[in-house]
């Protein structure tokens, strides 16, 4: 008895250890971006200007708090384009499959949204258009991919997949590896590359030279990712402004 | 992590070296949440597991505890301690209500915050005659992580925690409240 209550305490240190979250690191928010909050997602508002009707929803990296990626997405939002990040259970997007559905009321104004995700968000956001890809029409991975059960080959959406070349949890190789499981691919090395004309049923791929995984968003070091040879600040803009090229080429 | 294994072993010596009455029940929990300190917004707020040790002491039970949860902010760990006060009981039916306080750390890798909350919960218990017993409980609690203030908006919340167990008695001692 005496050994099975000590195996159950030891059962749940163990599960406490694992379900530690990053924490974000301190932001310093952006004019012209109001951000609010409710209990199911984090709205980033455009206040300048016209806001686009284009809008992104994004799932936060597994046990990464949402909070983390505001630092990364706001210069889209200082652009004009609303922004909702999905807060999940545990922190962990697995868990609330589908929820960017339900995060669209925090835009109504948008005619079309882009979901996109980090790590596990990215492969969270796939299962999410897999299931219902008329909903979407273009999909931002970040140091992500999708896997057999949700492949995408066949989807006539816009596909953008960042990656870093230092990450080493979602590897060049590993995303290199899957690419059989989106739309066709052209990699582009540089931004003055990037297409001009829409890249419906199309994955432009892009690794970002020092970029490491953690740096997709603000919450420090990641166990078991790569040395990053750039700092967090120049991986951000990186993702903006690839992000930004991708939307224009739609017309988005 | 030094902190962890300091309640478990507290928890683990009080189980160990008790000779009165004793039970231990492992209580699946979920929480719909019905506020929080941004406004009032009917939501479902995480599920969770308590590992609850229960004393006899005078009338009622004094409970400690362990508590793993899923909440706005991610994860976290409490520990319990209350009482819990029988109002009725007929054959192998005990009704009751516990209050409890929860003491713990909001989970996260770089500082764990500090989380407290309250609890009253009635509960219904159905006990064999093999010293086992089935427990449902429904009731309210208010938990808060002050701390959280400088990285989200959602630092309290208000749920309606539903607790469904099982559990049995350490020591074979037959129920006696």
């Amino acid at each position: 008895m005496k050994r099975n209550i000590l195996f159950l305490l030891s059962g749940i240190l163990i599960w406490c250890t694992i379900s530690c979250s990053y924490l974000p690191e301190e932001i310093d928010l952006a004019s012209g971006m109001e951000v609010d909050e409710t209990v199911n997602y984090i709205s980033l508002k455009p206040t300048r200007g016209t806001s686009s009707k284009t809008g992104l929803i994004f799932y936060p990296g597994g046990l990464v708090d949402p909070h983390a990626y505001i630092q990364t997405l706001q210069g889209l939002v200082v652009e004009g384009y609303p922004i909702v990040i999905v807060k999940v259970s545990a922190n962990l997007a697995i868990t609330n499959m589908n929820k960017a559905e339900s995060c669209k009321v925090a835009f109504p104004e948008v005619e079309r949204w882009v979901l996109s995700g980090h790590s596990l968000g990215g492969a969270v956001a796939c299962i999410d258009i897999n299931k219902a890809p008329s909903e979407y029409v273009g999909l931002v991975l970040m140091a992500s991919y999708t896997n057999e059960s949700s492949a995408l080959a066949d989807w006539n959406g816009a596909v953008l997949s960042l990656f870093g070349e230092k990450d080493g949890l979602a590897t060049p190789e590993t995303i290199r590896e899957n690419e059989g499981l989106l739309p066709t691919g052209i990699s582009v090395e540089n931004l003055i590359n990037m297409p001009s004309s829409p890249t419906g049923g199309q994955t432009i791929y892009h690794e970002i030279r020092g970029g490491n995984h953690a740096q997709f968003g603000s919450y420090g070091a990641q166990d078991k990712d790569g040395a990053a040879s750039i700092t967090a600040a120049e991986q951000h803009a990186e993702v903006a402004s690839y992000i930004r090229s991708f939307f224009n080429a739609n017309n988005w | 992590m030094k902190r962890y294994g300091i309640l478990m072993g507290v928890l683990f010596f009080m189980i160990s070296t008790s000779t009165s009455a004793q039970q231990l029940s492992l209580k699946p929990l979920s929480f719909l949440g019905i506020a929080t300190n941004i406004g009032g917004a009917y939501h479902y707020n995480g599920g969770g597991f308590e590992l609850a040790y229960q004393h006899d002491v005078w009338k009622g039970r004094v409970i400690g505890g362990l508590e793993y949860r899923m909440i706005n902010w991610g994860n976290q760990v409490a520990i319990n301690v209350g009482y819990n006060m029988p109002f009725w009981t007929k054959g192998p039916w005990r009704a009751s209500v516990s209050a409890q306080a929860q003491i713990g750390w909001a989970l996260f890798y770089q500082k764990s915050l500090a989380v407290w909350g309250i609890e009253c919960l009635p509960e219904i218990e159905w006990h064999s005659n093999k010293a086992f017993f089935a427990t449902l409980g429904f009731g309210i609690r208010y938990t808060n992580c002050p701390a959280y203030e400088r990285y989200g908006f959602v630092t309290s919340a208000i749920d309606l925690p539903i607790k469904i167990g099982l559990g049995f008695y350490l020591n074979n001692k037959k129920r006696e409240q």
